[in-house]
């Protein structure tokens, strides 16, 4: 019987002699990659990028293209009538914003994730990755306002962090978008992973510049010098000028995982719920706008609207025109920034006297900016377009100049909500009537923070709050009081 | 099926043939105490095979050898006696109460085999034959009610999906379930042959489930199997049923309104007569010549999938299908209520549940073999499943010191057209489309006929040949296919094939040591497919997935007991490795099919989808056990565990945890009289610790493989943070109880109270997201469960042709979040529409519900956005805990004469959950809800400026008054959905769930047959939700899919069967 006991405590001893703790790397996912070159984060924080230019309906984001009121909404209208108040911002801080922060410490502390044979130069790894965080975080807060930013992104660093104040966030995001142009080395190996630039680091400098130039007039209410500042610098750097350098992120029609968003909500999930709104057609088609065809499927040869702001239900296949093929298709690409975008802001900042030239040079790049639009949506043609200028509302007239290229930039930014929105906040056009039967009896002007930021992050928000205003859709933002 | 009845029959023959006797022995069993017949006695022949037992009447009669010369009888709390057979063939004999009866044996921990008396924690057993009264079909549903501290988590009946059960409550932030143990070999609850059951363990508390180790802190339900009887005749058990099953339970729909959407406008205008039908208004530029004579025809809004249409009062109008070519074109029919459609999409389910076994023995020899085949459609037209179980248990006594033995089961699954659950946007939850998004007039029938002639799918759901004549455009379905399509094109196979099986060495080395070694296996394998056919809304598709997972447990324990005078001593020391892998293998077809039907995977248009899933982990341990007892008085257990667990840090992967728990057996020291009052008393208390680990691979930050672009990959930093040194969880618990009988064990007490304290848990703690993370991983918190258990029992009848015996169960459960983490004080559990969410706060118990609520202004009037009528809100609103206040049920099986009936009901207080299909049912016009008349005695869903609406009051928030009629759909879609208190809904429920009447068959009857016993019974699963708030909404809360939300509910079924026993 000892002999037993013995043996079995032997057995005990062997077993713990050969150190039960060791498991070897059973506990290594073999599914999954263990470490991630910045190459590869890039292109999951690109996959984001098409979002804010051009939403689709993920995460409500298409509210934007509702205030401006490109689109109206069928069976079920809601985020029409201002329903959605809260907007969550998870998807971008943890996302892309997280994933851009990690490019850069690993470019930085000389991690071989960032080695520069497969991801690009270091200093190009990080130009890029700072423009494309600032252009996130530019984006995040025209939405909300005060945002966390100098806090976030810090993992166990801070789990919660303050929120900064717009102008401060405004200030650094010009500093950063500056520094970060400057650091590109056009000579050195451009980035890789890029699928919206394909590495071409002086497009990048034109992105980084471009972003500055149309940042700049969101200080047209509020901050006037700093505003003319960054303008007049961004141009001197050099910003998009011609339709070639326009840049869109492209779609790809063989793959279901990058389909265009409306593709996937029009034809994947038969969400017939959004057609083109009648404000777009009814301002559009009397002027025989050659764009209305393309911008609205065409039904029984004409493009029908679908009343903007009511609470009726109606059903949309067939009764009224979805949003044109040339944006639902699943490779249609999105058009995040264009010459005519850039030459409509010239013109504004013209007649606003933010740079040189007057209602002569204003009414240049006007026209000018219109006939780059026609050409971006392939339908210009000289007569045409000769016509299309002929409309008494169209034709250059300086004492409504500023809503006229308002107006103008607005149908140029089509299914661009949040683009154009940021302009109506700033300047009132083009006119919107707010919803008839909307939740609140005006347009909105700001976000609401996620549903559950007061709850997990209490103070920092408690604190925002105070700062800014109430949490609604209706609290002006800094650039917008 | 019916072969299988014929080869039973088969095999009752040969039974007959094979066990023909020479001499019969009959006589009365009773016990001595009271004189009383006892019935289910084993019989059986002293060193042979023979036996039976008593029948209702205490009778037996059973046929001997002519050499054997005596019978032994046993029966469970009466000693055993021997008997010899008198000439006369005749042999009444009465049984004397065992004084030890209530050192009644229970399986524990680990298998061990217990005097019940002797633990200091508590174990709550159920009988199999109390478990499958009604042919339940899994082990969960069959535990309803019975065990004090069992929370039903149901599944739909209407599905072939398993419940699942909480007990004690929640003691995480997270729910788990219980670990289920076959004879020692963890494995899934489907793996268990029912019929085979002989008796289930429920294990509640870490005190008794120390020795499991981490994966056993939400309790362990113990399965033990029949055995065949070493010194019993062979036997074999034939179990037959047969069952219908029908819908139970719908929401209250309203037959008064049709599909539309015209009760969302505030006026005809011109869109709408004012009856509410949308009118055709023919236009020359847009429609044929032919349809002039359409013209101001009274059509519905086809497109519309809600229910706000005209009143159905016969009137002549267009239907759908009268705008596909063909014989009804053009043809107006008259609108009539239907108030049956859903109940004739849906079909009578079938089921048959027939098991054999064959058991016996010899003095080295046991063996039990069984098989059972399930076969059971669904009331879903297409949905079935068939399956086989084979198994087998047996040991061997090779020689004095050695035993071997085994135990394992085999099972192979073949499921069709299992339904589609929840809240989906593909259409294929056909419940869904019912009670959520449908038009009230529809006929069934004619939606059976989903083909045209020319081979295309049609739909009711089509546009509005207003808008277009083209038949290519407004028939195109607006959002729901025909429902039979989706049932019998768009289906899913599932074929799973589990394996369950041990095999054990036991060797006695001296009366005081024994060796027991087990290698124990549990593997499932699974294939399946899922379809969705072309000619429908969705992009047709074919889905392949394959799955693996098993584990093996490889186990050794050196035994002792040793007795000194009044003293036992007994434990064991052990260890065991555990190894779990699982592998998935899933492919999808993406953009299509490249041919109408052609499923496979190669057929996808654009790059199929492919995932695996791949995970691994071992956990090592070593543990120990000492008993020690003193006269059958005072008892001590310890218990010493530790782990090392692979998913953990390295440096934190070993943990060592301890339990002690104590019995005093008080009745002991009680004499006299009292004992006639006390028959037993016990007092119990334990401590316990457990602790627990990760799943694999969460150890570090993940990277989340992302969506490849193109030749770029892609990739991102996972969303939750780790640290990498994250450490053992633990949990710390503390028991007391006391089990009290009276009046000779006629009712029984037993009372139990714990707190639980799991502290620095694993938590994936929220943090806010602008860190670059939603959660973070640490060892923090505190969430505290207690609460107490009752479960009483008793024999209030008991004489000579009536027993009744009831069972009762009581628990109170609450769990409390004491602590998060520094500075954080709130646990995101889940979220549902509407900003709706479950959260854990500190300082609330768990499982907050969090929603909307109407503003309302400082006098206390609602607050509407203008004077419109839309309700303003807040959101962030505490609306309670979604926990049940306390759970139970009641057990009663009664036998008069060879009558039996037996039943069960369990229940439900408090609780709530939110419901989407409610939301919706409402929000579209659906539910009976919505059809009332306003104060001036108009229908609400006339026109307001007819005088109908829904009159709301209140102001705008500049103050102004508001005081109108606003068009019925905005009051109960978008008004009801800025108040989540109308979609929250109380979970309270009392349900009859089982029902069996049974007749045993007189051994007179049954002439010479050679059966031992043979029952007939009726029996009545899921009978009769008896009473719940959710009742008129369509659920019963003990069958959500999730306990806190549904989003599609199934519906409830009530199955009515026959059952057959037959003992050979």
């Amino acid at each position: 019987m000892k002999k037993i006991l013995g043996l079995f405590i032997g057995c005990a001893m062997l077993f713990s002699a050969c150190n039960p703790g060791d498991f070897g790397d059973i506990n290594v996912n073999p599914t999954a990659v263990s470490s991630v070159p910045n190459s590869a984060l890039l292109t999951n924080s690109l996959q984001q990028l098409p979002g804010t230019a051009f939403p689709g309906t993920a995460g409500n984001r298409h509210s934007a293209d509702m205030y401006v009121q490109y689109i109206s909404e069928g069976p079920y209208p809601g985020s029409s009538l201002y329903s959605d108040q809260n907007f969550d911002w998870s998807l971008h801080y943890t996302g892309p914003l997280y994933n851009l922060q990690t490019i850069i410490a690993n470019a930085n502390s000389g991690s071989p994730l960032a080695e520069a044979g497969v991801n690009g130069s270091k200093d190009n790894q990080v130009a890029v990755a700072r423009i494309l965080k600032a252009y996130f975080f530019w984006w995040l807060t025209d939405r909300y306002g005060d945002i966390p930013y100098s806090e976030a992104l810090k993992g166990d660093g801070n789990f919660s962090p303050k929120y900064d104040a717009q102008k401060d966030i405004y200030y650094d995001l010009f500093k950063e978008l500056k520094e970060a142009a400057a650091q590109i080395k056009t000579g050195e190996v451009g980035v890789k992973g890029d699928q919206f630039l394909d590495g071409d680091m002086a497009q990048w400098k034109k992105f980084a510049n471009t972003t500055r130039l149309l940042m700049s007039l969101r200080l047209m209410k509020n901050d006037n010098a700093k505003g003319k500042a960054e303008m007049a610098d961004a141009i001197t750097s050099g910003v998009i000028s011609s339709n070639a350098e326009n840049v869109f992120y492209r779609f790809l029609s063989s793959d279901p995982n990058n389909f265009n968003p409306w593709y996937d909500n029009y034809t994947t999930s038969l969400r017939n719920d959004y057609a083109i709104s009648t404000v777009m057609t009814s301002y559009m088609a009397p002027k025989n706008d050659l764009r209305l065809p393309v911008y609205g499927e065409v039904l029984s040869g004409r493009v029908v609207g679908l009343d903007y702001g009511l609470n009726t239900a109606k059903n949309i296949p067939g009764a009224y025109s979805r949003i044109g093929d040339k944006f639902r298709g699943a490779g249609s690409p999105a058009l995040v920034y264009s010459y005519a975008q850039v030459l409509f802001t010239f013109a504004e900042a013209a007649k606003q006297g933010w740079i040189a030239g007057g209602d002569a040079l204003a009414s240049t790049h006007y026209a000018n900016a219109i006939k780059a639009s026609l050409e971006t949506y392939g339908v210009y043609s000289a007569p045409t377009y000769a016509t299309y200028m002929g409309n008494a509302d169209v034709t250059y007239n300086a004492a409504t100049a500023l809503e006229q290229i308002m107006t103008q930039k607005w149908v140029h930014l089509y299914l661009n909500g949040f683009e154009a929105w940021s302009d109506w906040r700033r300047t009132g056009f083009p006119m919107l009537t707010p919803a008839i039967n909307g939740n609140i009896p005006t347009i909105p002007r700001r976000m609401g923070y996620p549903t559950n930021e007061k709850s997990i992050n209490g103070k920092s928000y408690t604190e925002a709050v105070a700062r800014q205003g109430a949490d609604n859709l209706t609290t002006r933002i800094w650039w917008d009081k | 099926m019916k072969k299988l009845l014929q080869s039973l029959f088969l095999l009752l023959f040969i039974a007959f043939q094979a066990f023909a006797q020479e001499r019969t022995v009959t006589g009365t069993v009773t016990a001595q105490e009271d004189g009383l017949p006892l019935p289910g006695v084993s019989v059986k022949v002293k060193g042979g095979t023979e036996g039976t037992s008593t029948g209702a009447d205490g009778r037996f009669s059973l046929r001997i050898p002519s050499g054997a010369s005596t019978l032994v009888f046993t029966y469970i709390g009466f000693r055993t006696m021997e008997s010899s057979v008198p000439s006369s063939n005749n042999l009444n004999v009465s049984l004397v109460t065992d004084a030890t009866l209530l050192s009644e044996v229970i399986v524990t921990a680990l298998g061990e085999t217990r005097e019940r008396k002797s633990l200091g924690y508590s174990v709550q057993e159920v009988k199999g034959e109390n478990l499958t009264v009604a042919k339940s079909m899994d082990i969960s549903s069959s535990l309803a009610g019975k065990i004090a501290g069992v929370q039903l988590q149901g599944s739909p009946s209407s599905t072939f999906d398993n419940a699942n059960i909480i007990i004690r409550g929640i003691g995480g932030l997270d729910v788990s379930n219980p670990l289920y143990i076959v004879d020692g070999t963890p494995t899934l609850q489907e793996n268990v042959m029912m019929d085979n059951v002989e008796s289930i363990s429920v294990l509640k508390g870490p005190a008794a489930t120390a020795l499991y180790g981490n994966r056993a802190g939400a309790g362990v339900i113990v399965i033990t199997s029949k055995k065949g009887s070493r010194t019993g005749a062979p036997r074999i058990d034939v179990n037959l049923s047969s069952s219908l099953e029908d819908i139970s339970l719908l929401p209250s729909y309203q037959n008064q309104y049709a599909g539309g959407y015209s009760s969302n406008s505030t006026s005809p205008g011109s869109t709408y007569d004012s009856e509410g039908f949308y009118l055709f208004k023919y236009k020359s530029s847009t429609h044929p010549t032919s349809w002039a004579a359409f013209n101001n025809q009274r059509i519905i809004d086809y497109g519309a999938d809600e229910s706000w249409g005209p009143k159905m009062d016969g009137q002549p109008y267009r239907p759908y299908y009268s705008w596909y070519p063909g014989a009804d074109f053009g043809k107006l029919e008259s609108l009539t209520p239907q108030p049956n459609n859903i109940m004739d999409f849906f079909e009578v389910g079938k089921s048959f549940n027939n098991s054999i076994a064959v058991s016996g023995g010899s003095e080295d020899i046991t063996y039990r073999l069984s098989y059972n085949n399930l076969s059971r459609s669904l009331v879903l037209p297409g949905a079935n499943r068939n399956q086989h179980q084979i198994g087998f248990n047996g040991s061997y006594g090779i020689n004095s010191k050695l035993t071997v033995s085994t135990d394992i089961g085999y099972t192979t699954r073949n499921t069709k057209g299992q339904p589609t659950e929840g809240y989906n946007l593909d259409g294929l939850n056909v419940t869904q489309n019912f009670s959520q998004w449908f038009q009230r007039q529809l006929d069934m029938n004619k939606l059976r006929n989903y083909r045209n002639p020319d081979g295309s799918l049609n739909s009711w759901n089509i546009g509005d040949p207003n808008s277009t004549g083209d038949p290519s455009i407004y028939l195109q379905p607006q959002y729901w296919d025909s429902p039979f399509f989706i049932a019998e094109q768009n289906y899913g196979t599932d074929i799973r094939n589990r394996f369950v099986g041990n095999m054990g060495f036991k060797y006695k080395i001296n009366d005081i040591f024994n060796v027991t070694s087990f290698v124990r296996m549990n593997l499932n394998e699974g294939k399946g497919n899922f379809k969705v056919a072309n000619g429908g809304l969705q992009v047709p598709s074919y889905e392949t997935m394959q799955l693996s997972n098993n584990e093996m447990n490889y186990e050794a324990t050196l035994n002792f007991k040793k007795g000194f005078n009044n003293i036992s001593l007994d434990g064991f020391i052990g260890g065991n490795i555990r190894t779990n892998k699982a592998d998935q293998l899933t492919n999808r077809t993406t953009g299509g099919l490249t041919f109408p039907n052609f499923f496979d995977i190669s057929a996808s248009v654009t790059r199929p989808f492919t995932q695996t899933i791949y995970s691994a982990k071992e956990v090592r341990s070593i543990f120990g056990k000492a008993s020690f007892g003193y006269k059958a008085f005072l008892y001590l257990d310890a218990t010493l565990r530790n782990d090392w667990s692979s998913a953990l840090p390295v440096a934190n992967n070993s943990y060592l945890y301890p339990s002690v728990s104590t019995s005093i057996v008080f009745s002991e020291l009680l004499k006299g009289g009292i004992k006639d009052i006390i028959s037993f008393g016990k007092l119990r208390a334990a401590f316990a610790q457990v602790g627990s680990d990760l799943n694999p691979y969460q150890v570090d930050i993940a990277i989340d493989n992302g969506n490849i672009y193109g030749s770029n990959p892609s990739a991102g930093i996972g969303n939750q943070f780790r640290t990498g040194a994250v450490l053992p969880a633990l949990t710390n618990s503390i028991e007391v109880g006391t089990e009290i009988r009276f009046l000779k064990d006629r009712i029984g007490f037993d009372l139990t109270y714990y707190v639980d304290n799991n502290i620095n848990q694993i938590l994936g703690l929220n943090v806010a997201p602008a860190s670059g993370f939603t959660t973070a991983q640490i060892n923090a918190g505190n969430i505290q469960r207690k609460g107490w258990e009752l479960a009483i029992t008793g024999t209030p009848v008991r004489n000579k042709n009536f027993i009744w015996s009831s069972a009762f169960s009581f628990a109170k459960t609450e769990s409390l979040v004491k602590e998060l983490a520094e500075g954080l004080d709130t646990y995101l559990y889940g979220t549902q529409r509407n900003d709706f969410r479950i959260e854990n706060q500190v300082g609330q118990p768990w499982g907050q519900a969090i929603g909307r609520l109407p503003k309302l202004d400082a006098q206390g009037k609602t607050v509407y956005t203008s004077t419109a009528g839309t309700l303003d809100y807040t959101i962030n609103n505490n609306l309670g805990s979604v926990m049940p206040d306390f759970t139970g049920g009641l057990f009663n099986s009664m036998s008069y004469k060879g009558i039996d009936l037996t039943f069960s009901m369990d229940f439900q207080k408090g609780g709530q959950f939110y419901s989407l299909t409610k939301m919706y049912g409402d929000g579209t016009g659906l539910t009976a809800l919505t059809v009332q008349n306003n104060d001036k005695g108009n229908p609400e869903r006339m026109f307001p400026s007819l005088g109908g609406g829904v009159h709301i009051t209140g102001v705008t928030r500049t103050g102004a008054p508001v005081d109108t009629y606003i068009a019925a759909r905005r009051h109960y879609y978008t008004n009801g959905q800025r108040d989540t208190r109308n979609y929250l809904i109380d979970a309270s429920y009392l349900k009859l769930r089982e029902v069996r009447l049974g007749y045993t068959i007189p051994r007179s009857l049954l002439g010479n047959l050679k059966v031992n016993s043979a029952n007939i019974g009726v029996m009545v699963n899921n009978a009769w939700l008896i009473s719940a708030p959710a009742k008129e909404f369509g659920f019963d809360p003990s069958e959500l899919e999730v306990f806190w939300r549904e989003g599609g509910q199934l519906s409830s079924t009530r199955t009515f069967g026959l059952n057959l026993r037959v003992g050979l």
